[in-house]
């Protein structure tokens, strides 16, 4: 099976499982929606990525990164981003407090 | 640290370097023999001698297992000791999914930051990432190692590895935090109990049973995804126990036993936020 279509049946299952997050959330109104709705949410933003770098053409022929292209420096900067961005939100989720 | 009597600190003390000693001898091993003569490495051993079909039974079984577990665990239910069905009490409240997107950030983000040093281009890239998932699922349970499921398929797709497999990978990442979080009594990494406990299921149970649950994915896949089988048992297995106990073993310690104190003082420790 070639890589994009594995993509596309991965997408579907992102999108899908996001859609239920959003649907149990919003009209059942439970609340494990929203973590459903997260869970496909960021699977769903992995695919995005995945586009874009293909269609960049980061990739490599046998997988991973092309070294020769721009991709192994993006996603290290991207995965600082990434990083940082997990920091802040840690750092305001501990001054607020866990515990109610 | 002075809880516990000095035999127990110095047994646990002496696990720790037994396991961390074993691991730096598989890395020379590796380092000595060379990255792509891996039907030779130490570490590869068992997986040839024993061959394809045991290592497909057994790890089929462990997919069965951590996968029924996953389901049960994002359905509201767990498994006590006694084995009985139970709710798994997480509330799913902002608190929780905020700790899902920050796990799952800050795994997927450390993990990405190095996907551009490859060890063998197209396989596998360096990832001291690793050393947070067991951490993840010790401090913040279920919404932790779910974070870090997450966090593995976006810097698969950051790094070139996205594909069917990857669906393998997010379980076995899910797992890797879910075993410590699961089986360890106490997850202070401040008692000889929680070092020896930590050890045993945070750096070297758990990474096994990751190998084994992604391999046996790839390997029934394989018509799919394409990874020679021998490539997979062989190879794969054994470089993503070594990938993960290297760093699980030596750095997961220190940043427990730095990180759990504010968690715990923030009201973040999983325990503290059950329903």
């Amino acid at each position: 099976m070639s890589i994009a279509v594995q993509a596309a049946i991965l997408t579907v299952v992102g999108l899908i499982v996001h859609l239920a997050g959003v649907a149990l959330y919003f009209v059942a109104k439970r609340r494990g929606g929203l973590f459903l709705a997260l869970l496909g949410g960021l699977w769903t933003l992995a695919m995005v990525i995945f586009y874009i770098y293909s269609t960049l053409g980061f990739y490599g022929p046998m997988g991973g990164l092309q070294q020769e292209s721009a991709g192994p420096v993006t996603t290290t900067v991207v995965g600082f981003i990434i990083l940082i961005i997990g920091v802040v939100i840690a750092v305001r989720l501990a001054r607020r407090g866990g515990v109610k | 640290m002075s809880r516990g009597p000095t035999g127990l600190w110095a047994l646990s003390i002496v696990i720790g370097l037994l396991f961390i000693a074993l691991f730096i001898y598989i890395a020379c091993d590796i380092v000595t023999k060379g990255l792509q003569n891996w039907s030779e490495w130490a570490i590869s051993a068992p997986f040839i001698k024993l061959g394809r079909d045991f290592w497909f039974v057994v790890a089929g079984i462990l997919w069965v297992i951590g996968t029924v577990l996953f389901f049960m665990e994002m359905s509201g239910y767990t498994l006590t000791r006694g084995f009985k069905v139970v709710k798994n009490r997480v509330k799913w409240d902002a608190v929780d999914v905020t700790v899902v997107a920050l796990s799952a950030a800050i795994y997927g983000g450390s993990l990405a930051a190095t996907g551009g040093l490859p060890i063998i281009p197209g396989f596998t890239w360096l990832r001291p990432g690793n050393s947070l998932a067991p951490l993840f699922g010790i401090l913040f349970g279920v919404p932790g190692a779910l974070g870090t499921a997450i966090g593995n398929f976006i810097a698969d797709a950051l790094t070139g590895y996205l594909s069917i497999g990857s669906i393998g990978g997010f379980i076995g990442n899910f797992i890797i935090a879910y075993i410590p979080y699961k089986l360890m009594t106490d997850h202070s990494f401040r008692t000889p109990r929680s070092i020896a406990e930590y050890y045993i299921w945070g750096a070297v149970i758990s990474s096994v049973y990751c190998a084994l649950y992604i391999s046996w994915w790839l390997d029934a896949l394989e018509p799919v995804i394409g990874l020679p089988r021998a490539l997979v048992w062989g190879w794969f297995a054994p470089w993503v126990i070594f990938n993960n106990a290297i760093v699980t073993t030596t750095i997961t310690p220190i940043l427990g036993y730095i990180l759990y104190p504010p968690i715990k003082m923030r009201g973040l420790f999983w325990k503290d936020r059950l329903a």
